[in-house]
């Protein structure tokens, strides 16, 4: 028996006869420079079917702060603020990284406990960073709760950077030769503490964000690179080690004291979805905040007093030539190119290769075939800050 | 730089890829070795680097430009991730046409190469032939001249809004500060 | 009749009203940006002060606080995004490369030296980056300002 509500097979449902001719196009939406996942100021043009993106194409350049015309005409000391705030959420690696260029050019000796002391500060702002990532991922992804959380566990290690170096987020701390202030033997026990709060928290964040079914659901399978993907797009640190590669520079090419402490690589290992999604991205950087917690263990066991500054000259000048130095950054590997031209004091050159520019490229190749809300997944978890992207 | 033998990679390319010329730059001090080729066999010469078996590279890792004077160059980071065994080194081409540079594209063997090419040509106006896509990357699309080469001037207004306003540029005070420095390093000076 | 005690009343308990909740609009462009939220957050609570609805929306938000650099290409969308809230409206502007152009003054292309050059600016919080404590101290000399506001005791209209 027919009921009222049948009409028919499908292909004799019309509504009008032009409904054959239905056009369809693509709509152009801006995911535009000001948007509440806090990014920064990137626009990401996406061509949507529907919910579906079909192309997405990243447009930069609305943070470009002229950083490498200003380092040409500043001396090597005067750069390193500017060096700062490149990558606002990990400034100390971002001056390390450019200090260890100018040092290796120069044939300085850095002091033993400087070092350490560097070590401990850099993996302090590792931790930092990724407790970053984790609470604006979680925002973005429409999670309010755990925003608070890492902000709190994030104000107590800027704490005792604000009472090492004299600020909050911006530092200029390390210098050529060594650092510019000594931590006292009080607030390295804090640092202990810090440590013992940390895995507890990390435990906390675990059960919280990391293993919610509903934060698996959104993240497990979307977004993947694959590991040729990564390889020929040049992509570098959390981004390469969660689609499956053992790559880390501060186990493959050891800098600064690193070949003496014992920790673990975190690689991601599709435990949930694959390797290479969302998910396993995100969860290489809530393993390497344990690894870097067990690395500040080390340090605070070999730290002995001693100097903490090098003999450095006056006025830097640097002889003729050019490097390009490596570091393993929370974002990815920083490098940096610096010419010098003879006897100047200004350097002819700093080139900044950012992790985060090649990894806004990866964006367009991944994108089509996405839902609308999986994009923003995906682009919240390959942790972009545009200050490093647009320089 | 990391495990290359800069004379025997040197040799591999002068032998495999004929006319390129590769010549190595051993500075002296600290600073980094680095392979010069010919600028018009660039193209060659990576997809040789890419595709052997002695000495493969798999990734780009950055392309970065430099002005000296008379010539420009463009320095490619050729680097290999292997948990065994990583490689990295610097390979170099020289433009010297200030003009009209133009430099073969290498976007086809890596895609790192599309961004990182666009950046060289929004700094120093160098163009690449074959890219896909050569436009502005950090600068709006109508900026004129190229930021980063040493005769920059920047253009006085830009859609209406001045860019470096006199209101606004404070050099008073940095004369005042410096004058006041040297005339108390003078009075201590004198009275020793 | 103009400063009768009817008036000022009525006009102190609207400003009252709107100093108290004032929303701004996440404009964070950079560094700045991270300071803002933490101000936003557990420790430096900037809910007490009514300001704790964050809207991503110009149309329904009454405070700009402009925190980071502007650049040449951003500041158009700057400007049409102001345009775009509705009256009365307020701006802050939050760290010195939005007041007058920060550290990139000297040889910035690219960097609009100062936000006061497309948008008219009512607070100015110095700083590199300003303290969340600053940022509040900004917020509340806004306050201050608005609390002094003739609404119904003026002729004529404040922002025409």
């Amino acid at each position: 028996m027919q009921s009222k509500w049948d009409i028919g097979e499908p292909e004799k449902r019309t509504i009008n006869s032009e409904t054959e001719q239905l056009k369809s196009e693509l709509l152009t939406l801006n995911m535009g420079p000001q948007h509440p996942a806090t990014h920064g100021v990137l626009r990401i043009e996406i061509w949507t079917d529907s919910e579906i993106v079909a192309h997405a194409i990243p447009h930069l350049g609305y943070l470009h702060r002229c950083m490498e015309k200003h380092a040409e005409n500043l001396d090597y000391r005067g750069v390193i603020p500017f060096v700062d705030r490149l990558d606002y959420l990990a400034a100390m690696n971002m001056e390390w990284t450019y200090v260890q260029a100018v040092e290796q050019m120069l044939g300085t000796e850095v002091p033993r406990r400087a070092e350490l002391l560097r070590i401990l500060t850099g993996e302090l702002q590792r931790i930092a960073s990724h407790l970053m990532a984790f609470g604006t991922y979680a925002l973005d992804l429409g999670a309010f709760t755990p925003f608070l959380y890492a902000f709190e566990t994030r104000e107590k290690i800027l704490r005792l950077f604000e009472e090492v170096s004299g600020a909050r987020l911006l530092y200029n701390y390390i210098w050529v030769g060594g650092l510019w202030n000594d931590w006292t033997d009080e607030q390295l026990e804090r640092v202990g503490q810090f440590c013992d709060f940390m895995e507890e928290e990390a435990k906390k964040y675990n059960e919280l964000v990391s293993y919610n079914k509903i934060f698996i659901e959104r993240t497990a399978n979307v977004g993947v690179f694959s590991l040729q993907d990564c390889l020929d797009y040049g992509a570098t640190g959390p981004v390469l080690r969660g689609s499956g590669m053992k790559w880390d520079l501060r186990k493959n090419k050891p800098y600064s004291l690193y070949s003496e402490f014992d920790f673990d690589v975190p690689v991601g290992d599709g435990e949930h979805g694959q390797a290479g999604d969302c998910w396993n991205r995100y969860m290489v950087r809530m393993k390497e905040v344990v690894q870097s917690v067990k690395i500040i263990r080390q340090v605070l066991e070999k730290l002995e007093p001693g100097p903490i500054m090098g003999k450095v000259p006056k006025i830097i000048k640097l002889p003729k030539g050019e490097v390009y130095v490596r570091q393993e950054c929370p974002r990815g590997e920083l490098a940096f190119h610096l010419v010098s031209e003879g006897d100047a004091k200004q350097p002819y050159r700093l080139k900044v290769k950012s992790p985060c520019f090649t990894h806004v490229s990866m964006l367009p190749r991944v994108a089509p075939g996405q839902m609308i809300a999986d994009f923003v997944a995906t682009v919240g978890s390959i942790d972009i800050v545009l200050g490093e992207v647009d320089r | 730089m990391l495990n290359v033998d800069f004379q025997k990679l040197s040799d591999l390319i002068n032998k495999n890829v004929p006319g390129a010329n590769a010549v190595v730059n051993t500075p002296e001090g600290k600073s980094d070795s680095s392979i010069t080729v010919e600028a018009s066999s660039i193209f060659a010469v990576v997809s040789f680097l890419k595709t052997n078996s002695e000495m493969p590279f798999n990734s780009l890792h950055v392309i970065s430009g430099v002005d000296y004077v008379e010539h420009m160059e463009v320095c490619y980071m050729m680097s290999h991730f292997d948990p065994e065994g990583g490689r990295e080194f610097i390979l170099k081409i020289k433009v010297t046409d200030r003009v009209n540079p133009a430099v073969d594209s290498i976007v086809s063997l890596y895609a790192a190469a599309n961004f990182q090419e666009r950046e060289v040509y929004d700094m120093y106006g160098i163009k690449f032939n074959n890219h896909p896509d050569l436009r502005r990357i950090l600068c709006p699309d109508d900026w004129e001249g190229f930021p980063l080469r040493k005769d920059y001037v920047a253009q006085k207004v830009y859609n209406g809004m001045e860019v470096f306003p006199d209101s606004k540029m404070n050099f008073e005070d940095r004369e005042f500060i410096v004058r006041q420095a040297m005339i108390k390093k003078a009075q201590t000076q004198s009275a020793q | 009749m103009q400063d009768g005690v009817v008036l000022s009343t009525v006009d102190e308990f609207l400003n009252w009203g709107r100093k108290n909740s004032l929303w701004p609009m996440t404009f964070g462009l950079a560094c700045c940006a991270i300071e803002m939220m933490a101000t936003g957050a557990s420790k430096y609570d900037l809910e007490r002060f009514g300001c704790g609805a964050f809207m991503a929306t110009p149309r329904r938000s009454d405070l700009m606080i402009v925190a980071g650099t502007v650049t040449l290409k951003m500041a158009t969308r700057v400007k049409v995004l102001y345009e775009q809230m509705a009256e009365p409206k307020y701006v802050i502007s939050m760290g010195s490369c939005a007041n007058k152009g920060g550290p990139y003054w000297q040889h910035g292309y690219h960097v609009l030296k100062g936000v006061d050059e497309v948008v008219p600016v009512d607070v100015y919080v110095p700083g590199c980056p300003p303290r969340p404590e600053a940022l509040i101290e900004g917020v509340m000399t806004l306050q201050k300002k608005i609390a002094n506001e003739r609404l119904l005791r003026n002729k004529w209209v404040k922002h025409a």
